[in-house]
């Protein structure tokens, strides 16, 4: 190339890059998802979904970064999600374009034909950006990253701290931690609470918040290859079911019932599980006057922490904007402009980047739990002992037997915890036919 | 005549004036009238236009509830709740816990196929309640059970839907209305198993509503006993409306101060929609007939004014042109005007003028013709009687009579021909007439002074009335008959001839006789006499008037039937006759003040 022909090939493209920039022309190639859309790139989003606060937060902090882009958000109980999204499949309408999937229904959902494979072209998501016990929450049985979970869900235990010094004798975290090292620590307890303020006072509002935690203890899988463990993995938390029910450890609540809600702002539970998302949820709308008192604290449950619950957003097969949902899961779960937008409202996101870039993410108080850093605990402490359960496709159903039965369990004070399991076992070999149950 | 200096306005104004206003007027009225019955028309159909509307949306609602009522029927025949239901009585709290949820899966998986579903119950007829969200957890159910308004649902069979409540189980804080339908079993007829709660999103209601409302601030979804489900605008008053006059009002159209209240009942659910067209909507909406009307008006009157006004020009053009052309008349001078052919009263009135201008210009011309006239023969009589050659004559007679020492006599002409030129000059007066007496004195002057030239060439006889001697005769009338009897009839002979005046009265005219004995006219001046041409004699320069002078006059004076003759008398000679007028002379100005 002579110079001649090299100065006017230079000039010629400063002169487009003058121009592009006096026009505001913004310039980006469609197939490159790995950077962002010019700031007024316009597209509508749609979403089903049950966790408002979410959305909203992430949604409004995107639309200050790109304006132009519109959301429709439809709300939906989280305990529909198969179905809804399984009607919509079989019906040929649209699925949401964002996808969420919680952790309950996770795996079923995750088998659906529905999704994009983050982890291939042209997403090309490294998993690894994400928090390491989450990995196995994300993916389907092909191996598939179907969705990116919106944020940390460590749980551990919230107490009220008056109620922890009148019955128990302490309101100090280490003490309690101390005092309750395992469940039957917990138990002998909660006879004394309960006997103590003479019926009226328990340990936990239902015996569904004590099982939510003895279940996911110890990380074992329920299912081996067509074999259900079900004596190895699901034997003690039968035990220790009959034994709440016998000592009154537990109140007789529905979990995500009105009553169990209200609950949070009585002053007869002591101790409910909480995860990250549990105070926002849980406690700020349902207990006003602990924004004044602080009177709830946080700490470590007997016999170890948990991952509770959990919703990925993912996106559809039928997404007609994928570059821009792309954009949206990245920003909602992986950016630090995502983080920060969550950390405004309790929220810790999944990804490792933020916390690395600010610090100051993984630090986070509540009014209603004084001047504890739930930020430091949750992720400092609990997120890396969390043995998270490996999950499985049929999972749901050997949790919805379980329920049944430690709820049969729990109303006849009759039954066993050996009946309960032959019960269980039953259940499963007429629901899972295919299994053999151990 | 005095022109009037008053700023007249013009015939075109005054028409287009008349007509602008009778126009205006009458176009007014019947464009309000217009617009008052076109706004009718356009309230009837805005008013059927909504009713229609209202009927739609209302039963759009109706497809709704069967939908709904479709919905529940699915439920009710679905295999594994019938199934539950049958098992009235479990045998293990197992049993009776997976019953519970078994029968709350089936209602949840129904749940999730109607978006516009935010929960179902179902109460057993044996009192078990089952919940889609909460399972056979019946604490809740009961509670639920136990709210106002499924406790008044409860008590009232009659309502299809109970009274709206917030739902707080279900997400998104929806506000829901139930619908229940009863259970009975498949296989045993007539056999009650319990009653389906289906808990509906009442927005699923309020969206038809709200949509028809976009365009109304009074729309109002009115539920169970007029209870309002839904009021786009609580500040249009139809809620107050409805609650004042729900009593009287009826389904259909209700007239009210605030405009027209539509009510339209949805079948099968108790409810009714209402809406209320204000009258400042229908103002509005038929505003556009006003302005149609408005402009329609404006240009109308603009159109018709415009063409009116170069029409009225057009035929007002002849008319302010005549007049123009009249008023420059009667300052300048008559002038005939070209005739427009309108074949109206136009062309009439040019006509009538053209013919009024040569009247006019005819009395005008004849005045001044007869002006002329009587100057000629006022200078003709004066010259007749100041002849140069007659006052040399005399003067020279005068001169003879003098040197023959004859002062007497030279006195006596002179007195005469003094008496002649002041009678002569008197014409110069006015008057055209003079007395019998003054006439006879001036003939008698003349004859005096003839008399020295032509001594005993004639006599002369004067015959008349001294009674007659008042009345009127032209000046100068009798001499130029006797000078012509004199001159052309006696001198003319080589005899003494003789001149007879004769003065009468007859058939009551004043006959004048002047006859002589002399040669007698010639036939061919009896001809043109007769054929009333002018007769002059002419004598060494002197032009003498005759005869056809005085017969001019009298015509002129007196027309028909009075006048002069000459004939030729049988025994020779000539007589000229006048009839004249009786008619008594007026004493002059001086002869008054004398």
């Amino acid at each position: 190339m002579t110079k001649r022909v090299k100065k006017a090939a230079v000039l010629g493209l400063s002169a487009a890059m003058a121009m592009s920039v006096m026009g505001g022309i913004t310039v980006f190639a469609e197939d490159d998802y790995s950077g962002g859309l010019p700031s007024d790139y316009e597209g509508t989003l749609t979403m089903w979904g049950w966790d408002d606060t979410w959305f909203e937060c992430v949604t409004k902090a995107f639309n200050e970064k790109y304006p132009n882009v519109k959301f429709e958000y439809t709300p939906m109980a989280n305990g529909d999600t198969l179905q809804k999204y399984q009607t919509a499949i079989a019906a040929g309408t649209e699925l949401p374009d964002i996808a969420w999937s919680i952790i309950d229904s996770r795996a079923k959902v995750y088998e659906l034909d529905m999704w994009e494979d983050l982890s291939a072209e042209p997403y090309n998501l490294d998993i690894n950006e994400v928090y390491e016990y989450l990995h196995s929450k994300m993916v389907n049985s092909k191996g598939a990253v179907c969705g990116i979970e919106q944020c940390l869900s460590p749980a551990g235990f919230a107490y009220r701290k008056d109620l922890a010094l009148e019955y128990l004798g302490t309101d100090n975290r280490e003490e309690l931690e101390a005092m309750f090292p395992t469940w039957e620590a917990f138990i002998e307890k909660g006879a004394e609470v309960y006997e103590k303020s003479g019926g009226t006072v328990y340990m936990l509002q239902g015996i569904a918040d004590a099982q939510q935690f003895i279940r996911e203890q110890g990380g074992k899988s329920w299912i081996e290859g067509d074999v259900i463990k079900a004596t190895d993995t699901l034997q003690k938390s039968l035990e220790l079911a009959c034994k709440l029910r016998d000592n009154n450890v537990c109140d007789k609540l529905e979990a995500w019932s009105p009553a169990w809600y209200a609950s949070f702002g009585e002053d007869n539970h002591i101790f409910a599980g909480c995860a990250t998302w549990s105070v926002p949820f849980n406690i700020v709308p349902n207990d006003p006057e602990g924004e004044k008192t602080g009177h709830w604290g946080l700490m470590n449950a007997p016999e170890g922490n948990i991952s509770w619950g959990g919703t990925t957003i993912g996106i559809s097969k039928t997404c007609k904007d994928k570059r821009l949902a792309w954009e949206f899961v990245k920003f909602a779960t992986l950016s630090t402009e995502g983080a920060q937008a969550l950390n405004t409202i309790g929220f810790f996101t999944s990804a490792k980047k933020p916390y690395e870039e600010k610090p100051e993410l993984a630090n986070w108080t509540s009014p209603w739990f004084g001047e504890q850093d739930l930020g430091e605990m949750f992720i400092g402490e609990i997120v890396p002992n969390i043995q998270a359960r490996p999950m499985n496709f049929d999972d749901n159903v050997i949790h919805e037997t379980l329920n049944l039965v430690t709820t049969a369990l729990n109303n006849d004070s009759g039954m066993t915890a050996e009946d309960a399991m032959n019960q269980l076992k039953e259940e499963l070999e007429m629901r899972l036919a295919d299994y053999t149950v151990e | 005549m005095e022109k009037n200096t008053v700023k007249k306005r013009s015939l075109k104004q005054r028409i287009l004036f008349r007509i602008m206003m009778i126009l205006i007027c009458s176009t007014a009225v019947s464009t309000a009238i217009s617009y008052v019955y076109f706004r009718k028309i356009v309230k009837d159909q805005k008013i059927a236009e909504e009713q229609t509307k209202l009927r739609q949306v209302s039963r759009q609602m109706e497809y709704m509830l069967e939908d709904i009522q479709n919905f529940a029927r699915s439920i009710v025949v679905d295999e594994s709740i019938q199934k539950e239901l049958e098992n009235k009585n479990p045998d293990t709290e197992f049993e009776r816990v997976k019953k519970g949820d078994t029968i709350s899966r089936r209602l949840a998986f129904y749940n999730g196929l109607r978006l516009f579903v935010g929960g179902s119950f179902l109460v057993e007829a044996g009192g078990e309640s089952y919940g889609s969200v909460f399972g056979s957890q019946s604490d809740y159910l009961r509670e639920k059970l136990e709210t106002r308004e499924i406790k008044e649902y409860l008590a009232h069979p009659e309502w299809t839907f109970s009274n709206p409540y917030l739902g707080i189980d279900s997400w998104g804080g929806w506000t829901l209305v139930c619908y229940r339908t009863k259970i009975m079993d498949k296989y045993n007829f007539g056999e009650f198993q319990g009653t389906l709660y289906l808990e509906i999103n009442l927005e699923h209601f309020l969206e038809q509503a709200e949509n028809y409302g976009i365009e109304y601030d009074g729309v109002c979804l009115l539920g169970n006993k007029g209870r309002i489900l839904y009021e786009k605008n609580a500040d249009t008053g139809i809620s107050t409306l409805l609650t004042e006059d729900c009593g009287f009002m009826e389904p259909g159209i209700n007239r009210t101060k605030e405009g027209y209240l539509l009510r339209e009942k949805i079948e099968g659910t108790g409810w009714e929609l209402v809406t209320l067209i204000t009258n400042a909507y229908l103002r509005q909406q038929s505003k556009y007939v006003l302005e149609f009307f408005f402009l329609s008006f404006t240009i109308s009157i603009f159109a018709i004014l415009n063409t009116l006004s170069r029409q009225i020009e057009n035929i007002t053009r002849p008319v302010a042109h005549l007049s123009h052309e009249m008023e420059l008349t009667s300052v300048e001078k008559l002038s005939r005007q070209e005739t427009v052919h309108t074949r109206d009263e136009i062309q009439t009135l040019y006509e009538c003028y053209n013919e009024m201008v040569e009247e006019i210009q005819r009395g005008i011309d004849e005045k001044m013709k007869f002006e002329k006239q009587k100057q000629e023969m006022e200078f003709d009589i004066m010259l007749s009687q100041i002849n140069p050659h007659y006052l040399y004559n005399v003067l020279n007679t005068v001169v003879y009579l003098s040197a023959a020492g004859k002062s007497k006599d030279v006195v006596h002409i002179a007195n005469a021909l003094i008496f002649s030129l002041q009678e002569t000059l008197r014409l110069g007066d006015g008057s055209m007439e003079t007395s019998v007496e003054k006439e006879l004195e001036l003939t008698s002057c003349y004859l005096d002074i003839q008399r020295y030239r032509y001594p005993d060439m004639f006599e002369t006889e004067l015959v008349c009335d001294r009674s007659l001697l008042p009345y009127a005769v032209p000046k100068t009338i009798i001499q130029p008959l006797v000078e012509n009897a004199l001159l052309h009839g006696i001198l003319r002979t080589e005899g003494k001839g003789r001149i007879q005046i004769e003065i009468k009265k007859e058939q009551e005219s004043l006959w004048i006789f002047v006859r002589d004995d002399g040669i007698g006219i010639s036939n061919e001046m009896l001809d043109a006499f007769q054929k009333k041409q002018e007769i002059v004699y002419e004598k060494n320069g002197r032009r003498h008037i005759g005869i056809s002078n005085v017969r001019d006059r009298i015509e002129y004076l007196y027309g028909a039937p009075y006048g002069m003759r000459i004939r030729k008398c049988q025994k020779g000679g000539t007589e000229a006759m006048l009839r004249l007028p009786m008619r008594k002379m007026e004493p002059s100005e001086d002869e008054r003040n004398s």
